[in-house]
């Protein structure tokens, strides 16, 4: 990485890092809830063929990646209301194909891309401008699902029911699958896109193992990000490795060490409640 | 008065296959309708076109007289226990919380103390009300289908369309749903899918037998399909009577 490693270099990573864990945080649970895990990797993926739009047409790269995805977080989400069972493949191809757009139109152009940085993210090289962007992105989520709270609340519980009750499950919708689009953009700078997956589904799925209410696990997702960004970026300045390697390990390791702390724990218990019986 | 439901030669197709042809049936205010008939005969395909969660392919669907779209405060839903992620962070006074939800809701939409008071008088009436903090998905099967009454309650609904509430439940279990439909009857229209064939003969005021088309309608269990139990050979048998 053809960075330097300076203090100021480090706050822009921590205070982007903040700003990503609350924002995946509040994403990822919707994710997991929608089951939508996959379709978030697809999506992710899918902004490399935006990219090589970029630098064919020679325009920002980024915005290209920001309108490619989210064009695919709302074609994907369309087909998956219309054809559940084809999801996977849908999702399959829209990966690879975009991919291979992306790095065609790339090869075409002659520009010498760093994929590194798009495949595994680099806090390190963010810009006071993007950490502008960050906060604009994070206060548009904080506004749209802290205004409709509890419209989402019940159509992540209960599509069906929302439905019925005469929510506009469709606007609901399309906001989650805009906000997927643009979020992802913004993850790929600090995890990359190979690795976004793991900080969308590790957390919520962890903070669902230790909360009784939807608030609950929104805000115990935001801290457990918090502390594998934190944690992740000082050892990734310190090693001067790729940020999202360092963040993933983190994620991955806490969720297997909580999943089997958890078996461990079931089958004790199943062994004394034998015993007593 | 108004029928609460009438549905006109409604066909409903499910991706290439029908699910159900040219139904006809009014319901009408305070009747307790019951459909049954075997697994694929369309009756949660009707269910839901009623609830305008699938569209009707021919035909019309009218509730209190009025279009679907114009009564969707006034229709109540429990929808089947399968249907929904047991593992989601819940409590039951939340889960009951979200019938009091408004169709069109404002920004920062709190709820109102009137919603939490109606919450409260469910909790009772169901006769769960020390379940209140209670996460769904530490409940029995029975608990649970008494709050998704409640919630399906909580809206103050006119109609009540509820689909197998009581499958996978104990002898017990259901019979207090039973009770519980019957007590509420009184006050609403119910439309409930069951399989129960004892029970519904017991309680519902009027019975659908259904398989794609409507085979029987009636106040009481014809004997034919139900001692035959609903394999296809009692249907045809029951068409061509």
């Amino acid at each position: 990485m053809n960075i330097e490693f300076t203090h100021e270099v480090l706050i822009y990573a921590i205070v982007g890092g903040i700003m990503a864990s609350i924002i995946s945080g509040i994403i990822g649970i919707v994710i997991l809830e929608k089951r939508m895990v996959m379709m978030s990797g697809g999506v992710a993926h899918t902004a490399i063929g935006g990219m090589g739009l970029g630098y064919f047409f020679n325009f920002s790269p980024m915005l290209g990646a920001v309108v490619i995805s989210v064009l695919a977080s709302l074609g994907i989400g369309r087909f998956q209301r219309r054809n559940q069972q084809h999801t996977d493949v849908l999702i399959g191809v829209f990966w690879a194909m975009s991919m291979a757009l992306g790095v065609l139109l790339m090869d075409i152009s002659g520009q010498q891309v760093e994929f590194e940085e798009y495949l595994f993210g680099n806090i390190f090289s963010i810009t006071p401008v993007q950490l502008w962007i960050f906060a604009g992105l994070l206060v548009l989520i904080l506004l749209i699902f802290g205004g409709f709270y509890h419209a989402f609340k019940v159509y992540l519980f209960d599509e069906e029911f929302a439905t019925v009750q005469g929510l506009n499950v469709r606007f609901l919708e399309t906001i989650l699958f805009i906000v997927l689009g643009l979020t992802t953009i913004l993850l790929i700078k600090i995890v990359g896109m190979l690795l976004i997956v793991a900080l969308y589904s590790a957390p919520p799925a962890i903070a669902k193992k230790f909360s009784r209410h939807f608030s609950t696990v929104i805000l115990t997702t935001i801290l457990l990000n918090l502390i594998f960004v934190i944690i992740g970026v000082v050892i990734a300045f310190q090693l001067k490795i790729s940020s999202g390697t360092s963040i993933i390990f983190i994620t991955g390791l806490t969720y297997f060490a909580v999943v089997t702390g958890e078996a461990i724990h079931k089958k004790k218990k199943a062994r004394q409640q034998a015993l007593v019986e | 008065m108004e029928k609460a439901l009438r549905l006109s030669e409604v066909t409903i197709n499910y991706h290439t296959q029908i699910a159900v042809q040219n139904v006809s049936l009014t319901v009408d205010q305070g009747e307790f309708l019951v459909i049954t008939g075997p697994n694929g005969g369309g009756k949660s395909s009707l269910i839901k076109a009623i609830l305008s969660l699938i569209p009707v392919t021919k035909g019309t669907i009218e509730i209190l007289g009025k279009q679907q779209s114009e009564v969707k405060g006034k229709i109540g839903y429990v929808p089947q226990q399968t249907h929904f992620d047991h593992s989601f962070p819940i409590t039951v006074r939340d889960a009951i919380l979200m019938g009091r939800l408004p169709s069109k809701i404002g920004w920062f939409y709190r709820y109102s103390q009137t919603d939490h008071e109606v919450v409260n008088d469910l909790l009772e009436q169901m006769n769960i009300a020390g379940l209140a903090k209670r996460q769904l998905n530490e409940l029995s099967g029975g608990q649970k289908q008494k709050v998704l009454i409640a919630r399906a309650l909580s809206s103050k609904p006119e109609v009540l369309i509820l689909d197998e509430p009581t499958a996978s439940l104990d002898v017990k279990a259901k019979a207090q749903i039973y009770d519980i439909l019957k007590t509420l009857s009184q006050s609403m229209t119910i439309v409930m899918i069951s399989h129960d064939e004892q029970l519904i003969a017991r309680y519902a005021s009027t019975i659908v037998f259904l398989n794609k088309e409507i085979l029987y309608k009636g106040t009481e269990l014809p004997h034919s399909p139900f001692n035959l139990g609903f394999g296809l050979s009692s249907m045809e048998a029951l068409h061509e009577h």
